[in-house]
């Protein structure tokens, strides 16, 4: 079963992203803020992780960057789908160049989440 | 003897207001604590309702009757949410009165009934009250006016875009950065309207509708904001704004005009914005103006000449090179430039560096 | 002969009580204006969340400055705090003013700095000797310049003026803590109304005793000591209601030296922080409105009444009579520099209200307490008034500045209910008493003495305070737990 790790200091967003994700049949967990979600990405080795930009503690890209930059190769390469209310042009620039591999714009609907997810996941990780 | 009742009464006055207010305060507090607690098992118990509403599935019986907690739930969401999401939320409202209320409440006596209506309106993004908000553009209460605006940008009917525009300088203004924000949020739609309004709007409409052009990078807008720059007659701010908003749309077409603007204004300000849109542009055509303009006084042009140099490509770094080799304040801008760039590119390439 | 001394003293007496009851109803009337406004917005705040404005991008990018003079105990809080604020564009000035500590080596050691060519953006004087200048390269936003020092603050604000980069400028202690939202908060106003706004600022609170986690406060509690309890009342008035009110008047005089933002071009314009002001943030404000209103040029100074900030309070008697009094002396020399201002109907209700308000309470407000004071203890001794009604002249007194307290507490326990804890209110309101019985005394002497200094035209004396660090926070490195300053 495919996991994904839910970032958001929103916890209505969190644990709504975190349902629509659940009812797919993956496996979800959820943190609210970068410290806390760099910490349990290290633990859980998710296969994918959803990303607020806009958070306290550290935000989206810092987290992207650590992660990027992190020595154990695997976690390095997990796909990151970045939540953010900043969409202009040099805003995407900045989130790819710290290694996101995705955007989700807010205001975001969750059906185009749930495509992006399945879209970044191996084929067969989600049960339609 | 008078005297002394008199500070009798006034003391016991006095400590008796005291002891209200701390009796009141301690009301307070538990009576909050016991919403809190309230509001939150209730909170707890609707949330996932509306997920499941989300999720497609019947929910709305129960949530149509459910306490007013529930709003403040759908109204956190809302702004966040877009596509059959949204309406979905919208249609709750709908359904629970809330919309209905808020229109009723636009002509309320209370400014801050008006205003929470007129918020209300705005986050359901119904397009059925632009008029009456349209109306509370000319509010006697300014922080109304403001969430009218706000709530006609987010409700996207373009209609209101003239509006808004007219408002920055009505008899009861609204600032600019609240029109701005509302125009933005009116999308691409609102593109005609702002480029009306910069050839015929008066001077802070035009200077507002040639930054959002800008930001919108809209190409079409290119020959009316050169005109605007090069019109010697337009207040320094509407040419500044059309400078910055050419640098954004970064169409090479406008290098000249930029050009031009750093070359012969009297302007800093000015000048200083047209070398920051030559940078953007990244056109070398621009290099011969950058280097002359490093010559400049102002420290803060020079700067945004050097930077915009970096920005040319091998050819403005060969430029600033040439510079950095020299002596005095455009030597030194120079260098500084060139470190940027150095902690910039080991920052993208920490192997390289 | 002895007439006319009881005259005095008598005289004396009711100067003081009238004194003591006007300046209390004054800021009665401030702080009801306040609470109203507080009052009607409580169904709705009349603005919308954060959310926008950092997605927006018409708002202007923000130049955060810090000066630091041996802050080694706390300086990569501040800056992770600073750095780690919600905002979409800043970048951190640090000026390590002549540390002799480890200041510089803690920065560059985390944030891996590499010399650099300054890039100055304007040219105020600067005192001391500008050394080096410095970037990080690990992708924060953040220059240091190195100088030496002067012993002012404001000489490592110019110095930090001249490298700043963005359109406005916040001016940040090393010893104060940000809340995550702050800059979104105080920049609001810029957002809203970019042409009229020239400075704004945000609440700021008494951080002792908080528990805190690098850089933030996560939850407020009171300190121990009493002095600290009592400033946590000064501040909670003060800031909350005293400038709720004044802002409602548009007089709003003083952005505090702990948390405020600024236009940068008009500060660039007026020649940047006074070299040689103790109160420099307040001295630039009213310079600010002094500036823009002779030369008739819209602004509106705004104040943002959230809470941003926090603060760390002295804890000892020594250092609080040493802040006070260069408080007093920089609020006598700002007085002296815009005399002209004061009483002036062409500066508006700044020179009408906010100047003659803090000239009569603030500046010979200790005077006439203290004078006052010992007329009354002198008229007891020499049996000239009956001690009941001198007692209970002394009880109106004390009960009038209790009830403007408690008015404070009501407010901010119907508002923003920081403090969680039911005991914690309760400590506050003992505070509202003990405060009388000696604070208010002992604070009017180190005014005097404050204003006494100003009078003789003494050199400022820049003082640091010792640094304890934040309690509850986790060490970021094995530094010394005090710092002494000079």
């Amino acid at each position: 079963m495919s996991h994904v790790l839910v970032v958001d200091d929103d916890p209505v967003i969190a644990d709504l992203v975190a349902f629509r994700l659940g009812r797919l049949g993956l496996q979800v967990s959820v943190e609210f803020d970068g410290e806390a979600g760099l910490a349990a990405a290290r633990q859980l080795h998710p296969d994918l992780i959803v990303l607020d930009w806009m958070m306290p503690r550290m935000n989206g890209l810092q987290v992207c960057q650590a992660l990027r930059s992190d020595a154990d190769p695997q976690l390095a390469r997990t796909p990151v789908l970045l939540l953010t209310a900043k969409a202009q042009e040099p805003d995407l620039e900045r989130g790819f160049a710290a290694g996101a591999t995705d955007f989700v714009t807010k205001p975001f609907s969750t059906r185009e989440l749930v495509s992006r997810v399945t879209a970044a996941l191996p084929p067969g990780s989600v049960v339609e | 003897m008078t005297q002394t009742g008199a500070v009798v009464v006034a003391s016991s006055v006095v400590t008796g207001l005291v002891v209200v207010l701390l009796l009141s305060v301690g009301a307070a507090h538990v009576a909050r604590r016991r919403r809190e607690q309230r509001n939150a098992a209730r909170r707890a118990a609707l949330v996932p309702l509306v997920y499941t509403l989300l999720d497609g599935e019947e929910a709305g019986a129960v949530l149509a009757g459910a306490p007013a907690v529930l709003d403040e739930v759908v109204l956190h969401l809302l702004p966040q949410l877009r596509g059959s999401d949204r309406k979905v939320l919208q249609d709750l409202l709908v359904t629970r009165g809330v919309v209905e209320r808020a229109a009723a409440d636009l002509t309320a006596r209370a400014a801050w009934r008006r205003g929470r209506a007129a918020m209300l309106l705005g986050s359901t993004a119904s397009t059925a009250h632009t008029a009456g908000l349209i109306t509370l553009l000319a509010d006697r209460s300014s922080q109304v006016r403001c969430a009218a605006a706000r709530a006609l940008g987010k409700a996207g009917d373009v209609a209101a875009a003239p509006h808004l525009l007219a408002a920055l300088t009505a008899e009861r203004t609204l600032p600019s950065g609240v029109v701005g924000m509302a125009l933005l949020d009116l999308g691409t739609a609102a593109l005609p309207a702002l480029r009306e309004a910069l050839t015929s709007g008066t001077a802070p409409a035009r200077a507002l509708a040639a930054s959002l052009l800008g930001l919108h990078g809209d190409l079409h807008g290119t020959p009316a904001l050169t005109l605007t720059l090069a019109d010697d007659g337009q207040p320094v701010d509407v040419r500044r704004a059309a400078a910055e908003a050419l640098g954004r749309i970064s169409s090479p077409r406008a290098t000249d005009p930029l050009c031009r603007a750093l070359t012969f204004s009297a302007e800093p300000v000015l000048r200083h914005a047209a070398a920051e849109a030559l940078g953007r542009i990244g056109d070398p055509a621009a290099a011969t103006a950058l280097v002359a303009g490093m010559a400049a006084d102002d420290p803060g042009v020079r700067a945004a000449c050097a930077d915009a140099l970096g920005a040319l490509g091998p050819d403005g770094r060969s430029r600033l090179t040439q510079l950095a080799d020299g002596e005095g304040p455009t030597a030194g801008t120079a260098r500084g430039a060139l470190d940027a760039l150095a902690v910039r590119s080991a920052r993208l390439h920490p192997m390289a560096g | 002969m002895r007439e006319f001394l009881t005259d005095v003293i008598l005289v004396a007496n009711w100067v003081l009580l009238g004194h003591v009851a006007l300046f209390h109803l004054v800021t009665l009337l401030l702080v009801l204006a306040g609470a109203r406004r507080v009052w009607r917005n409580r169904h709705w705040q009349g603005s919308e969340g954060h959310g926008e404005t950092f997605a927006s991008p018409l708002t202007p990018a923000v130049s955060i400055l810090v000066p630091a003079h041996d802050e080694e105990a706390g300086i990569l809080d501040t800056l992770s705090a600073a750095l780690g604020q919600r905002y979409p564009a800043l970048e951190v000035v640090l000026v390590d003013d002549g540390s002799t500590d480890r200041t510089f080596e803690l920065v560059a050691a985390r944030y891996g700095l590499t010399q650099v060519t300054p890039r100055p953006t304007a040219c105020l004087q600067v005192d001391g000797e500008v050394l080096s200048t410095h970037r990080a390269t690990t992708g924060d936003p953040l220059t240091v310049i190195r100088k030496t020092s002067v012993g002012r603050r404001s000489d490592a604000l110019n110095a930090a003026i001249n490298h700043a980069r963005h359109p406005l400028i916040c001016m940040v202690d090393a010893d104060s803590l940000l809340e995550t939202e702050a800059l979104l908060q105080v920049s609001r106003p810029f957002v809203e109304d970019p042409d009229n706004v020239v400075a704004t600022g945000g609440v700021i609170r008494a951080a002792n005793g908080a528990v805190t986690d690098r850089g933030t406060v996560v939850e407020p509690r009171l300190a121990r000591r009493w002095v600290v309890r009592v400033q946590v009342l000064e501040y909670l008035r003060s800031f909350l209601l005293g400038r709720t009110g004044w802002a409602d008047a548009q007089a709003l005089l003083i952005i505090s030296g702990a948390f405020g933002l600024f236009r940068r071009d008009l500060v660039v314009e007026v020649g940047g922080l006074d070299a040689h002001s103790l109160a420099e943030d307040a001295e630039l404000v009213v310079t600010l409105q002094e500036h823009l209103r002779r030369q008739k040029r819209p602004h509106r100074i705004v104040f943002v009444p959230e809470p941003v900030c926090w603060t760390e309070v002295p804890e000892t008697w020594g250092v609080l009579g040493r802040q006070r009094k260069r408080w007093s002396h920089g609020l006598g020399q700002l007085l002296w520099k815009h005399r002209r201002m004061i009483g002036n109907p062409r500066y508006g209700t700044i020179g009408l209200l906010a100047l003659p308000f803090f000239l009569l309470f603030e500046l010979l407000g200790p005077v006439i307490e203290l004078v006052g004071l010992s007329a009354v203890v002198t008229s007891f001794v020499l049996g000239l008034v009956h001690p009941a009604t001198a007692a209970l002249m002394l009880v109106l007194a004390i009960a009038l500045g209790v009830l403007l307290s408690a008015t404070a507490i009501a407010v901010e326990e119907l508002t923003y209910h920081r403090y969680g804890r039911g005991r914690d209110l309760l400590t506050l309101m003992g505070a509202a008493v003990v405060e009388h019985l000696w604070f208010r005394w002992a604070h009017s002497w180190y005014r005097l003495r404050g204003l006494v200094a100003a009078l003789l035209r003494q050199a400022p004396v820049w003082t640091a305070m010792p640094r304890t660090g934040f309690s509850g926070s986790r060490p970021v490195a094995e530094a010394p737990a005090v710092s002494l300053a000079s």
